[in-house]
């Protein structure tokens, strides 16, 4: 089992990684809400919270997980699959991240070397990363946390002069069709954030999901109000994944002189990301083959995101759609689950009257 | 292959004097052994025989307080019909406070060994062990590795003894424990563990034990091997126990509810459990005022912070990100490489390898010929390798800096553990720059938030984040700092209820 045992590790988890999901998501997966694109992460938030309090909710009905209190009495030939699912969920999403991480080195400096060849190195950091476990990865994103606000504040304290609020407008950028789209793919952010929390076995942390996944919900939407005032509203989109990315890591019209900083951050929220999703997977996959050796979990999610990254196939390119779709699968699922457990309930309370 | 006399040194005590004289003689290799003393003698109704190693005990004891006493049997005579033999001779005779009965020869020979006399008394199956130890050892002196501007200059020595009495000088509490236990099957070592009762976690006592009694070891050399059997992890690159040479320190510790080990002939004492902000503190922050020692520790962070990836960090950028460095530095670093004929990397390992050589050059160098060193390097490796165009001025400001973050690190283990993490993070930046130390460094803060001391989390009490004073980086107001260590027993009679001090 890997251990990814603290509430306290998978909060910093989903902290660190959900914010650079949504702004990475919707400057380069989803561009179409321009300079609007803030009022995603809002809105996505707000069609999450329903889903938020159901899962507070059911972390409240047993002492294990949420997930082991929704599936306690369900039949394995049920959860199993289910669990399966949820991991190669995860492991694609993971996958496209790696991809994106490669991409950007690759973009940023290192233009001889083959995207490739750059997956490497981070496949054999998601290796040790998931042989390491859940609460290292957990621990690492903290101390993550803790530098973070510092390398913002000097960021937007070094570019403040030439932000310009009238860069902003139009409100509502590319429309209100857009900005829903957007949101929804936030919706889906946070519910794929949300299955660290699920899997995520109870400790000493008292406070709930939805301050974690606020915190850094609002957090994105007021960087991306920022990043709005560093350049006028574009018109026309980028058409490759690779020039939109290139225009998020080019600053903007800044100067140079912040670069290095934002880089880091870059590089350093990506690997967040990425060791949240891989450990959650791994949680994932622990309970579904479960007896599996931890050798076995560790090469098999390695493995299966490294080829995925690797051969990037039409599929992987479509991570706008499958995360649009993410909120409603993980949303209805959790509603079944829900009214399974409480059927289940009314069913014993009848049996024992 | 099983120890030589084994069988007689599990045997227990004769009745017979000559018994016991042939099988401790046997078991010391005496006349071989010219320094082991058999000394016996008739002394009134009583054949007595003591037992002692020149040199470990105190002949002069032993004859003003052991032989001379023994010849006034006669006050003992009306007793001995009394009360057994062994137990009159103690409390009637002897002159010395400390005197147990021993019935096993491993005993005898393991007193004889540290120092004490072995009074054997013909007719009785026990024996008398008495405290008469002095051997040779340092005084305590001021601490080499570990000096301070403000506090105490005194430092532990080689006298396990001495080392214990000078932590009990510091925490006059009852409640101070010391539990002495031997460690290695062959030769054992003695080792004290030291821990205030009530306030020193009790699952964190019973483990230091545990591992204390799993070594196997057939010798432990000192508190080095002692540290490497029991820590967590012993593959990985940081210390998980912290060595001090400072009572006052340890005294300290002790009283924060850590657990110190005092090992025999080791002038440390190794303090568990511990995190990494432990091994960053200096003792130098307690005794200064808080805006000093804050201070202080925001530089020794940030010297600490250089080390670790200032060399890495310049690789990456002047090999794969010179967009990001300021065009009047880039031209400036490209002037002066201008006639470097290798690659940034060969140059950056060169003078790192040639710091590394004359620092520990320096470590095993007599102090006469010590400043020597100072122009070997800065002389030869400085100006001339300039001068020769082997590396770049602008790498030796580079590597000087490294360098001088490493010193300020407290500890020396986690220094070295600095220095390997660089190398590792050197040969990442030279490969992938930026990207490749960024993955260096999310895979070190990973690996450390993975690591435990005795159970505890070696990236605690920030991440887990656990209830902890203002003392981590920043150390405020001592006023502020209520509580006990997150480690500590909670509700303990140090720190109050709620922990308030």
């Amino acid at each position: 089992m890997t251990k990814l045992h603290g509430r306290s590790a998978a909060s910093a988890l989903i902290a660190a990684g959900l914010g650079m999901r949504m702004f990475w998501g919707l400057a380069v997966d989803y561009p179409l809400a321009m300079n609007a694109s803030w009022i995603c992460p809002i809105l996505g938030l707000l069609v999450f919270l329903p889903l938020g309090f159901a899962i507070e909710q059911a972390s409240k009905t047993g002492s294990g997980s949420v997930w082991d209190n929704l599936t306690d009495n369900l039949p394995t030939f049920i959860v199993r699959p289910l669990e399966g699912i949820l991991a190669l969920l995860l492991m694609y999403d993971t996958a496209v991240n790696v991809r994106l991480l490669a991409s950007s080195s690759n973009l940023i400096a290192l233009n001889d070397v083959t995207v490739h060849i750059l997956i490497f190195p981070l496949a054999l950091a998601i290796c040790i990363v998931v042989l390491l476990g859940g609460d290292a990865a957990g621990h690492s994103a903290r101390i993550w946390l803790k530098i973070l606000p510092l390398f913002l504040l000097i960021l937007l304290i070094v570019q403040a002069k030439a932000y310009r609020i009238g860069w902003i407008t139009p409100i509502l950028g590319g429309g209100t069709s857009s900005i829903i789209q957007g949101s929804i793919y936030c919706a889906g952010c946070f519910a794929l954030a949300s299955l660290t929390w699920i899997i995520a076995i109870p400790d000493r942390c008292k406070r709930g999901i939805l301050l974690y996944t606020c915190i850094p919900g609002l957090v994105v939407s007021a960087l991306m109000v920022v990043q709005h005032m560093s350049f006028p509203a574009m018109i026309n989109i980028p058409f490759t994944r690779a020039a939109r990315i290139e225009l998020v890591l080019s600053n903007g019209r800044m100067s140079l002189s912040p670069q290095l900083l934002l880089d880091i951050l870059w590089f350093g929220e990506l690997l967040q990301l990425i060791s949240a999703e891989a450990v959650t997977a791994a949680a994932y996959l622990y309970k579904c083959l479960k007896g599996a050796k931890r050798w076995i979990i560790t090469t098999f999610l390695s493995f299966g995101i490294t080829l995925a990254a690797i051969f990037n196939p039409a599929w992987l390119r479509e991570s706008a759609k499958v995360m649009q779709l993410v909120f409603l699968f993980i949303g209805g699922l959790f509603v079944i689950l829900l009214s399974c457990a409480k059927l289940r309930k009314e069913v014993n309370i009848s049996e024992k009257a | 292959m099983e120890k030589p006399h084994s069988e007689l040194i599990r045997s227990g005590i004769s009745v017979s004097l000559d018994e016991n004289i042939k099988v401790l003689q046997e078991i010391l290799y005496v006349p071989q052994n010219e320094d082991v003393i058999f000394k016996e003698y008739q002394t009134g109704c009583l054949k007595v025989c003591v037992v002692y190693v020149e040199g470990m005990a105190d002949e002069k004891k032993i004859g003003e307080f052991v032989m001379h006493a023994l010849k006034s049997t006669w006050e003992l005579e009306d007793r001995i019909g009394m009360d057994p033999k062994l137990d009159a001779i103690r409390n009637y005779l002897l002159e010395l406070p400390q005197a147990k009965s021993i019935e096993l020869v491993k005993d005898a020979i393991q007193g004889v060994l540290a120092g004490m006399t072995c009074l054997f008394v013909d007719g009785c199956n026990e024996a008398l062990l008495l405290e008469t130890r002095n051997y040779p050892h340092r005084s305590v002196e001021k601490p080499t590795n570990e000096s301070v501007v403000n506090g105490p200059h005194e430092a532990f020595n080689e006298h396990i003894r001495t080392n214990i009495s000078l932590i009990r000088r510091y925490v006059q509490s009852p409640e101070l424990v010391s539990e002495k236990i031997y460690v290695g099957t062959g030769i054992p070592t003695q080792v004290t563990i030291l821990y205030l009762k009530g306030v020193a976690s009790e699952s964190c006592i019973s483990e230091v034990k545990k591992r204390l009694k799993k070594i196997k070891s057939p010798t432990v050399m000192g508190a080095g091997d002692v540290q490497q059997f029991i820590e967590d992890h012993p593959f990985a690159i940081l210390p998980q126990i912290l060595q001090t040479e400072r009572p006052d320190r340890a005294a300290s510790c002790i009283e924060d509810g850590q657990i110190a080990l005092l090992v025999e002939n080791s002038p440390y004492a190794l303090i568990a459990p511990v995190t990494v902000f432990h091994l960053i503190h200096a003792p130098d922050d307690s005794f200064l005022r808080w805006q000093y020692g804050s201070a202080l520790r925001i530089i020794r962070m940030i010297g600490l912070f250089i080390s670790l990836i200032l060399p890495s960090a310049y690789i990456a950028l002047t090999l794969y990100h010179t967009h990001l460095i300021p065009m009047p530095l880039l031209t400036s670093i490209a002037e002066t490489r201008a006639n470097v004929p290798f690659p940034i990397v060969i140059e950056v390992l060169f003078m790192e390898f040639s710091f590394y050589l004359l620092n520990e050059a320096g470590l095993r160098t007599p102090s006469q010929i010590g400043s020597a060193f100072g122009i070997v390097g800065a002389l030869i490796l400085g100006q001339t390798a300039v001068s020769a165009s082997i590396i770049s001025p602008m790498l030796i400001i580079i590597i000087a800096l490294t360098g001088l973050g490493n010193y300020v690190v407290p500890n020396y283990g986690f220094g070295i553990g600095i220095i390997l993490y660089r190398l590792m993070l050197i040969a990442l930046s030279s490969m992938l720059g930026l990207y490749g130390l960024m993955i260096g460094l999310f895979l070190i803060i990973t690996h450390l938030g993975s690591m435990k001391s005795f159970g505890i989390d070696y990236l605690a009490p920030v991440s887990p984040k656990r209830r902890h004073n203002p003392d981590i980086i920043l150390r405020l107001p001592v006023r502020l700092q209520r509580y006990a260590l997150f480690f500590a027993k909670r509700n303990n009679w140090l720190n109050g209820e709620e922990g308030a001090r």
